[in-house]
């Protein structure tokens, strides 16, 4: 019997699944943006970080959650452009700088969040206000679909339109081309007058606005308050979900739903009351990761051939 | 002789990124309104001023020294391993396993027993990420890092089940036999041997990567897989193997922090010691020899962050914020010509050399 | 080059030396100052210092907060000088334990059961000075352990839930699974159980401390499970939990302190824990000398420490107000009880 709260239910778990997805999967199609032009960046963990703190915020003193979602963006660009400098420029290894962007991002966010929002003078309220749910029209009266993905907040849609802005200008434009081109063959692009560094500055600043964005959406259009290391990993998984999808904006999006589902299903797991020691329960989502990215990068035939080596200007 | 003009170099380089970051991080306390010279007073008068407070800052460094030699040895072969917060969670966990059922055996037998099985047990938690980055091509970075979070769910399930202290509710493991406690090294502190073992390694691990052919060929891997596989160098057991000795010692670490200091099992116990290691190792440029200094300063940095809550009322994430900066100048102050380069230069020489014996014995 | 290597490795050298020596000589001062007030003054009795210890952010808005806020009523009421630390690994906990010990600090409080064990290797040689843990097991001469019987507000905030649901399914979520929290919902099981035995309880650990918005997500899960009657225990996290449940528009308890101003219209009651109160009091006692050594003291409902506050927005059934009342009384004097942390 496929009742009707049974419909609701899985319309339920897809919602979740699509929320916990979200600042993923924006900050995913950052990444792979960066990878197809040859960077890999771990501190993507501590940029998601700084745009969660810096939408947090921006909100809260100024009251406007669109200012704090565009400061959020520049922070995130801001963090990338410090990383950009050291591997781009300074050719410094890659996992280094991510690793040291990590633990200063969680040290300044932490430093700043105490300063200014605890303690007797703070300089706005702790809470914030949400983006809220904004059904679209006609969209969301799609059966099934229309629940799950147009009944939303703005930032799962812009989510959403920047998959399909992604996947045209990454494999239709002569963009995506030029990208392409510096991540599997540097010196082949630079010799058809492509300025690889410009190319791979301007791909990591992407990022760093993508993840800038998934991180403000954890503050400003899902939990209304910033906790030190609120992250919490979504960063490393957004790595992951970038090469299980091959990175390709389709498969990031497929890896990031698979993701979220495998969270929104241990969740369910747990509140159906079962005895279950939950620890086990919670591993679920990073034992799927490690399966999925194994199926789906299989010997890695579609990574960028200089991914995560420095170019030297000849 | 030349590693240890090399090493004099990144040494110079690292004390000035080190007070370059000081520096930088004074003038972001000043900015907020803290006295920099009362935070770094307390910092460095609690970590290296007195006896007591040079034992507790050696505590403090020796899980750093072990995952710091573990990350190192990685990444000179190129296997960037970012799980050395699960390999220490898996040498723990075994370490007290055994420390709790292995009664009645003597410590001069115990002991070692316990690290080298916790070791196996680290090298075990590394070799589904090596055999999937070897066979299969997966990202070890990703891999390594899901395997923290599945050391971290196994250790919070293990003391709240199997391993749980049935005479208590708190969610801990039974206390280790007192056989298994580190020995202590100086009367009146609580500075245990694990210091010493791990000093003793990073010099075997020194020895090993720069005076063996075996270290010759981690490194000629990493330095570039292609040319060392041309050059006859068997790269995929090159690379598991590297991941199992860098495994190994950070579960060693592990033992013997729970051996040394905790004495039981309880979450929170790997206090993120894995990924501090690889900002130890950097710091060192992965130089096993370097890693003991900057382990040493790491060490200083966290024992002192205590002291500057304690005393100047300054929370403990600034510590995170001189660390960071810390590296990014280490990074940038090695990037100009470096000894890298030379090591390039001098590998490329040896597979080519190499080439001619192999072409030589062919012929 | 390899001189003006040497040259900056030499600067380098000087200025570490200067900046490690400076301040310890700054510091040996400092304490052979300390030592002249306590000798000469003769008023060491008066300066009553109080450091603690807490295993997460004091901006956790729960757990390691109300300790620290406890220790700033000790500075502005008792006039104690006060000091605290983050000590997550049992390194820096004995560390952080033995430094105030040897600073010459009064009353040490571990805040956790885990500072139990490192607070044992140092106590032994400190008899002078008192190491305080909320929850653990080692009590001695100069240890001593507090707990708050905050279950027995859970139990009848349990009651109460069992009352409000119209599914008869609620729902309990938490941070990580440690008997402080692990009790607290076995009370309000308890509770809820004494009203209606069959009702359907779910339980979901989310396995963190700071990710409010898997706090978040974990409530939806429950609500959408039909669970209409939710209650944390999970510090900052409660604020995740609170948010979904004022959005999806079911009953949910604050945890402890006054939480209704977060979502007036469906906040039930708050189940306040004071832990501020609790430990002032023990720090009163220790500053004024009539601390009994070696006991494991309990504080509870009787003692005014932990008390179920209604929200004021909303007015519930004469009846809900009346149980709570009667349940209060029983608990307070032993008709009711609710097994506490080591008895779980």
């Amino acid at each position: 019997m496929f009742s009707l709260t049974g419909t609701v239910m899985i319309v339920d778990f897809f919602q979740g699944s699509v929320r916990y997805m979200t600042p993923i999967m924006l900050t995913a199609l950052g990444l792979l943006i960066a990878e197809r032009s040859g960077v890999i960046n771990i501190g993507i963990e501590g940029t998601m970080l700084v745009g969660a703190f810096t939408g947090f915020a921006v909100a809260s003193v100024t009251g406007s959650l669109w200012i704090g979602m565009l400061l959020a963006i520049l922070a995130g660009v801001l963090v990338n452009l410090i990383f950009a400098y050291a591997v781009i420029s300074l050719r410094a290894p890659q996992v280094v700088v991510g690793t040291a962007i990590n633990i200063l991002c969680l040290g300044i966010t932490g430093f700043l969040f105490r300063g200014l929002f605890t303690g007797a003078k703070v300089i706005g309220p702790v809470s914030i206000p949400t983006f809220q749910k904004f059904p679209i029209p006609l969209l969301s009266s799609i059966p099934f679909l229309g629940e799950i993905f147009f009944n939303q907040n703005i930032i799962v849609y812009m989510s959403l339109v920047a998959v399909l802005v992604i996947h045209y200008v990454l494999f239709r434009s002569a963009v995506g081309i030029k990208i392409i081109a510096v991540g599997e063959h540097p010196r082949a692009a630079e010799s058809l007058g492509i300025s690889v560094l410009k190319v791979r500055y301007l791909s990591v600043m992407f990022s760093g606005a993508m993840a800038g964005l998934g991180g403000a959406f954890l503050t400003i259009a899902h939990a209304n308050t910033f906790v030190e290391n609120m992250t919490s990993g979504r960063g490393f998984i957004a790595l992951a979900v970038s090469i299980m999808g091959r990175r390709t904006p389709i498969g990031v999006f497929l890896g990031g739903l698979l993701f979220g589902g495998a969270n929104a299903l241990q969740l369910r797991i747990q509140s159906l009351g079962l005895e279950i020691a939950y620890d086990l329960i919670l591993m679920i989502p990073y034992i799927f990761t490690i399966i999925a990215v194994t199926i789906f990068s299989r010997n890695q035939i579609d990574a960028p051939s200089s991914l995560g080596v420095p170019y030297e200007k000849s | 002789m030349s590693e240890f003009l090399d090493m004099f170099k990144s040494l110079s380089k690292a004390g000035l990124a080190i007070l370059f970051a000081f520096f930088v991080s004074g003038i972001l306390l000043l900015m907020v309104g803290y006295d920099p010279i009362s935070a770094y007073s307390a910092l460095f008068s609690s970590s290296v001023g007195s006896i007591r407070s040079v034992s507790n800052t050696l505590i403090q460094t020796s899980p750093l020294l072990f995952t710091g030699i573990a990350v190192a040895i990685a990444f000179k072969g190129k296997m960037l391993n970012v799980g050395a917060e699960g390999q220490y969670i898996a040498g723990g966990v075994t370490a007290t396993y055994l420390g709790v059922i292995l009664r009645d055996v003597n410590p001069i037998i115990l002991i070692p027993t316990i690290l080298i099985l916790s070791g196996l047990a680290g090298a075990l938690w590394i070799l589904v990420p090596a055999l999937l980055k070897v066979k299969l091509g997966v990202s070890e970075i990703i891999t390594t890092i899901m395997f923290n979070y599945i050391a971290i769910h196994t250790m919070g399930w293990l003391v709240r089940g199997p391993l749980k202290d049935q005479g208590q509710t708190a969610p801990q493991s039974e206390r280790i036999v007192e056989n298994a406690f580190l020995p202590n090294l100086l009367p009146g502190t609580r500075l245990h041997i694990g210091i010493f073992i791990a000093v003793f390694l990073a010099i075997i691990a020194f020895v090993f990567l720069y005076k063996t052919y075996y270290g010759y060929e981690i490194r000629s891997v990493g330095f570039s897989p292609l040319a060392s596989k041309v050059a006859g160098v068997k790269v995929g057991r090159t690379a598991v193997l590297t991941m199992l000795i860098s495994g190994f010692l950070a579960g060693m670490g592990g033992s013997v922090e729970l051996l040394g200091v905790a004495h039981r099992l309880y979450e929170g116990f790997d206090s993120g010691v894995g990924y501090t290691a690889i900002a130890v190792a950097i710091l060192a440029n992965c130089n096993p020899l370097g890693v003991i200094l900057s382990a040493w300063f790491f060490g200083i940095l966290q024992t002192g962050a205590g002291a500057m809550q304690r005393l100047a009322g300054i929370s403990m994430v600034f510590v995170n914020i001189i660390q960071g900066i810390v590296i990014i100048f280490v990074v940038a102050a090695n990037v100009e010509k470096t000894q890298q380069d030379k090591l390039g230069y001098r590998i490329k020489r040896w597979l080519s050399k190499k080439d001619k014996t192999i072409s030589q014995e062919v012929d | 080059m390899k001189k003006w290597m040497i040259g900056l490795l030499i600067v380098a050298m000087l200025l570490l030396v200067v900046t490690g020596c400076s301040p310890a000589t700054e510091t040996e001062s400092e304490s052979e100052g300390g030592e002249e007030v306590e000798e000469t003054g003769g008023t060491d009795d008066d300066v009553f210092r109080v450091g603690l210890l807490v295993p997460s952010t004091i901006t956790d808005e729960g757990w390691s907060q109300m300790a620290y806020e406890a220790l700033q009523m000790m500075e502005s009421e008792l006039g104690a000088e006060i000091s605290y630390v983050q000590a997550g690994d049992p390194a820096s906990m004995i560390e952080a334990a033995e430094a105030y010990a040897e600073e010459g600090y009064t009353l040490i409080i571990g805040h956790g059961f885990q500072y139990s064990d490192p607070f044992m290797e140092v106590s032994p040689s400190y008899p002078d000075t008192i190491f305080l843990t909320t929850g653990g097991t080692h009590v001695t001469e100069n240890q001593t352990v507090i707990e708050i019987r905050k279950e027995q507000t859970t139990y009848i905030a349990g009651a109460i839930a069992a009352k409000l649901t119209k599914t008869n399914k609620i729902g309990l979520i938490g941070g990580q699974e440690i008997p402080a929290v692990s009790k607290t919902f076995i009370g309000f099981e308890m509770g809820a159980k004494s009203v209606n035995p069959d009702i359907d309880i779910a339980l979901t650990w989310v396995g963190s401390l700071d990710d409010v918005n898997a706090g978040y997500e974990a409530a939806l899960s429950m609500i959408q499970n039909g669970r209409d009657v939710l209650y944390m225990n999970a510090n900052v996290i409660a604020k995740g939990v609170i948010q979904a449940a004022d959005e999806q528009g079911v009953w949910v308890f604050g945890d402890n302190a006054d939480q209704s101003g977060l979502a007036p219209d469906h906040i039930v009651a708050s189940v306040i824990n004071d832990t501020k109160t609790a430990l002032l009091k023990a720090a009163e006692q220790i500053q004024a000398g009539t601390f009994v050594r070696g006991n494991r003291t309990q504080v509870g409902m009787a003692d005014g420490v932990t008390y179920l506050l209604w929200n004021d927005n909303l007015t519930f059934d004469q009846e809900l107000y009346d149980m709570a009342e009667d349940l209060k009384e029983q608990i307070v004097n032993g008709d009711i009880y609710i097994p506490s942390e080591t008895e779980i």
